[in-house]
């Protein structure tokens, strides 16, 4: 009968409890409600992400120059794809083109398609034919020798690519049997 | 006076008639291996296409060095430097798939000093946080930071590229 009492006594200060709890997190929770005509300030907190630029550029470009190949342009050249893996244009541009024609006596640079019997000119053009190499020198755009230039190649949108292609010429008297090498420098900026 | 002609004959003529056929014969089989048998085959000659005849073919000889000569890489254009000589957010990676090792040197534009130089990054890493080699004054400097590809297997180099960013000394 003790028991009994007892176990009531214990199953009503539960359930009381229970009870007193509710109605606190209840009115805790209406605490947060704002009347009619009043006003609150909230923090918001906003964090500058870093822009990022990834790209896949080449270091290096190999490329064969000669007379026997048909069309004004006389070089062939691989498919040069450059990659944005970002979300921010890209403007890729040739900064400075180290040339060293040592190999080729008496042979000179020169900045555009007009060359003389013993000149080279190498630029670049963007793809217009997939995976066909130009055969014309229109809308080249032409790497000075050793001198420091701005020279915008292309524009890639976010996560964009394009392809180029050397082309160039030489001159009738330029020496067949010797090599010489070319090496522009890409750089990448925020377009 | 028959008995003599035989005689000689069988002496002396038919052994030397013998002996200068077969000096012909030697003579003719050695003068025409020194002058040359018209179907001997070429030792110096290589099996195959002459290279550089086909325009494909040499393309995409060509195109193979192009590939291994691409290099990828991220950078932060906008990098900050809360003092001149604190760590800052430059954020350089050489992704998983490069296979080349990088290093990283920033040059200012305008003075075309190095500023910064990195110890070879292997592909797969980054580098969050830098600290400049030179001391900066506060203020913005349009610099370029040039990425140089090695090869993994000799280091030997391979090329270089470059990106252009705003770096930021704040005090």
């Amino acid at each position: 009968m003790r028991q009994k009492k007892l176990f009531s006594f214990l199953v009503v200060a539960l359930a009381t409890t229970l009870l007193m709890v509710n109605a606190y997190a209840v009115g805790s929770y209406q605490d947060k409600n704002l009347p009619l005509g009043s006003s609150s300030e909230v923090l918001m907190v906003g964090e500058i992400e870093p822009t990022i630029m990834s790209v896949t550029i080449p270091s290096y470009v190999p490329f064969h120059i000669s007379r026997s190949i048909e069309g004004d342009n006389k070089i062939i050249s691989p498919r040069v794809t450059i990659t944005s893996h970002s979300g921010v244009p890209v403007s890729v541009d040739v900064a400075y083109t180290d040339v060293n024609l040592s190999g080729l006596k008496g042979t000179s640079w020169s900045n555009g398609p007009n060359v003389g019997t013993n000149q080279i000119a190498v630029g670049f053009q963007p793809e217009t034919l997939s995976n066909q190499l130009p055969t014309s020198l229109d809308g080249t755009k032409w790497l000075l020798a050793n001198t420091a230039q701005s020279l915008n190649l292309t524009n890639l949108n976010p996560y964009g690519s394009s392809t180029l292609y050397v082309v160039g010429t030489l001159g009738s008297s330029v020496p067949e049997d010797s090599s010489f090498t070319v090496t522009p420098t890409f750089v990448v900026s925020k377009a | 006076m028959k008995t003599t002609i035989q005689k000689k004959w069988k002496a002396w003529i038919l052994p030397v008639c013998i002996v200068c056929a077969v000096l012909a014969l030697a003579i003719f089989f050695f003068t025409r291996q020194r002058l040359g048998n018209p179907l001997e085959l070429e030792n110096n000659a290589t099996m195959g296409i002459l290279p550089g005849i086909d325009p494909a073919q040499r393309q995409a000889e060509l195109q193979q060095l192009l590939d291994e000569s691409m290099i990828s890489f991220s950078i932060n254009t906008s990098p900050v430097f809360e003092t001149g000589g604190s760590e800052g957010n430059l954020m350089l990676e050489n992704p998983a798939n490069n296979a080349k090792l990088l290093v990283v040197e920033i040059y200012i534009n305008d003075t075309q000093e190095l500023i910064y130089e990195s110890k070879a990054l292997p592909a797969g890493s980054y580098i969050e946080n830098v600290r400049l080699d030179k001391l900066l004054e506060p203020g913005s400097y349009e610099a370029t930071a040039y990425f140089k590809a090695y090869r993994e297997s000799d280091h030997s180099y391979i090329g270089q590229a470059g990106a252009d960013i705003t770096l930021s000394v704040l005090s």
